[in-house]
């Protein structure tokens, strides 16, 4: 596929601020029940920067999603990351590092790990359905994860960044707004979808600080764990995103 | 790999090494395209990974003897070969896990995982069935020889006669015709809620419903019950129990800290905040722990043996990526 970044400034754009995003929450400490924080922008920025790589300089539709899932982003580095998807669809596949400290339920293994994450197979899956080639997908859309760390506890069960602890969290969402505003500023889509009411939440507080043009909608969140999700979720988004004119 | 799968037996995969093959074992044979005709055994189950309504590329294999769990996928192939897989006269138990939608539902993936654990060759399908086509459905399973079968709960629902389907079918040996049948739910319960009673050394209740009741829960193990048929009980109300069952969301920040090692048991779709319930100082039992006790029970009807509580955990935190 087409690696845009030669001559893209969405593409710096986005590096630069994905770099920044990275650094700042590097610098975040987070109590228990949090034991075992990744950052895929650091050990898997070589995937993530390829992902970059793929935004078009008229992107049309932002989705953002909450943040990695364990054998999804946090495996490959790509937002909702289902490994095959990334692999054999984006065709991205670069060496893939491993977080300073390793739950070992969780471990990371990048491409190769054998785990397939049900809501990536099922967002990037409908995209594949409708756009057929990436580079189609890409020309007018582009998606995000709001915040870029994966939270674990002790069982390493994972913890979604709404149940942090109020101070953490309030310093891990003024990072995430800043960097958030920078990609809506960068990009100026007409659509920002969130993926689940968590993400469409921080695009409706995001453009309310902007004052931006775009449309905020929602989705259904593809995880196996929403039960309105297990039944034809690519049918009831497709209709979602047809009925906001997305699509 | 790649499955052609229509269904059993004929599978069509392709191998990405390693893979132990056994020229000499009996079991799966593997007849290779251009290479020697290979035989193999292969330790079931075979997983199928389901996405929305098909098979998907990817497959689990594991071969013995040397229990090597080894996954693999249709776009790593380094050499590429065919092989065609043909069974070889083994029939494994075979189990059925009925949902509606069985999109997303975790049995399958946490079956096999236990299986694989106990190093048991049973297998696993899951099909959706319409409320209205499952009466058909599980006489069909019966007939076809299914060594058992789960229903979602979503499925159990209200027989003609008032009584409330069972969730769990299955045969003593493989020569019954006929299935036994329970509600594991109901079962798995009444063993949680007599354990936690038993560890304080006190009579079963006062039981307060918050909620249209649950037919699956055992009401009547309970000493005195109330019935609070809305979405909210009185502070005395919760009080006074010791035992809460909730169908319906609450407003947790109106309930009063427990004072009495008081158990709660959340029916309500979607769940209540049981995090915040148990902050309380409440004892919970919820979804999620209902989902593993009836995999549990389930397991334990059909093959007599008892897997680790913490494999169906895992697993169906995996599948469900939390």
């Amino acid at each position: 596929m087409t690696n845009r970044n030669a001559t893209n400034s969405n593409v710096r754009a986005l590096v630069r601020a994905a770099r920044e995003l990275s650094d700042s929450v590097d610098l975040l400490s987070f109590a228990e029940p949090v034991t075992h924080v990744y950052n895929p922008l650091a050990y898997a920025w070589k995937s993530h920067q390829a992902y970059l790589g793929q935004v078009s300089e008229d992107v049309k539709v932002v989705l953002l999603g909450m943040n990695p899932g364990p054998w999804g982003m946090a495996q490959t580095g790509v937002p909702f990351g289902e490994v095959a998807a990334v692999r054999d669809w984006m065709l991205i596949d670069e060496p893939v590092g491993k977080p300073p400290i390793e739950h070992e339920k969780r471990p990371v293994e990048g491409f190769q790990c054998q785990r397939s994450e049900v809501s990536g197979r099922r967002l990037w899956g409908l995209f594949q359905e409708r756009f057929q080639t990436p580079d189609a997908f890409f020309q007018d859309h582009f998606v995000l994860n709001y915040c870029p760390l994966v939270f674990m506890e002790e069982s390493a069960r994972n913890r979604t960044p709404d149940k942090l602890l109020p101070e953490e969290r309030e310093r891990l969402t003024a990072i995430c707004d800043a960097h958030l505003l920078t990609v809506i500023r960068t990009l100026d889509p007409d659509h920002l979808v969130g993926v689940g009411v968590y993400a469409e939440a921080c695009l409706k507080r995001a453009v309310q600080v902007e004052g931006c043009r775009a449309n905020v909608t929602r989705i259904l969140h593809p995880s196996p764990a929403s039960p309105a999700s297990n039944n034809d979720w690519a049918g009831k988004v497709t209709k979602q995103l047809e009925k906001a004119g997305v699509w | 790999m790649r499955l052609k799968a229509g269904h059993q037996p004929a599978l069509v995969c392709r191998l990405q090494p390693p893979v132990s093959l056994l020229r000499s074992d009996p079991g799966m044979r593997l007849k290779a395209g251009h290479q020697p005709a290979l035989v193999c055994r292969l330790q079931p189950p075979v997983s199928l990974l389901r996405s929305e309504g098909a098979i998907t590329p990817t497959c689990q294999v594991a071969c013995l003897p040397v229990r090597l769990r080894t996954a693999f996928d249709h776009t790593r192939i380094h050499p590429p070969r065919e092989f065609a897989c043909v069974m070889d006269g083994i029939t494994e138990p075979v189990v059925l896990v009925l949902g509606h939608p069985i999109a997303g539902n975790p049995a399958q993936f946490a079956l096999e995982r236990a299986f694989a654990s106990m190093d048991v060759g049973w297998r696993v399908f899951s099909c959706d069935v319409p409320p209205d086509r499952i009466d058909e459905a599980i006489a069909g399973a019966e007939v076809l020889g299914f060594r058992g079968l789960l229903l979602d709960q979503n499925l159990v629902t209200r027989l003609d006669e008032g009584a409330e389907r069972s969730d769990l079918y299955w045969r003593g040996n493989p020569s019954e015709s006929r299935w036994h049948t329970e509600n594991v739910l109901s079962t798995w319960l009444e063993t949680e809620i007599r354990k936690h009673f038993e560890s304080l050394e006190t009579e079963i209740g006062p039981l307060l419903w918050i909620g249209t009741p649950d037919p699956s829960f055992p009401s009547k193990i309970a000493s005195e019950q109330s019935h609070s048929p809305i979405a909210w009980a009185s502070t005395e109300a919760i009080e006074h129990a010791r035992l809460i069952a909730i169908a319906e969301t609450v407003d947790v920040s109106q309930w009063p800290r427990c004072q009495n090692a008081t158990l709660v048991v959340d029916f309500a779709n979607p769940e209540n905040d049981l995090d915040q319930i148990r902050s309380l100082g409440y004892t919970v039992l919820g979804r999620e722990q209902a989902r593993i006790g009836i995999l549990l029970e389930s397991i334990q009807r059909w093959t007599g043996k008892q897997p680790m509580v913490d494999v169906l955990n895992e697993a169906i935190e995996e599948y469900l990526a939390v």
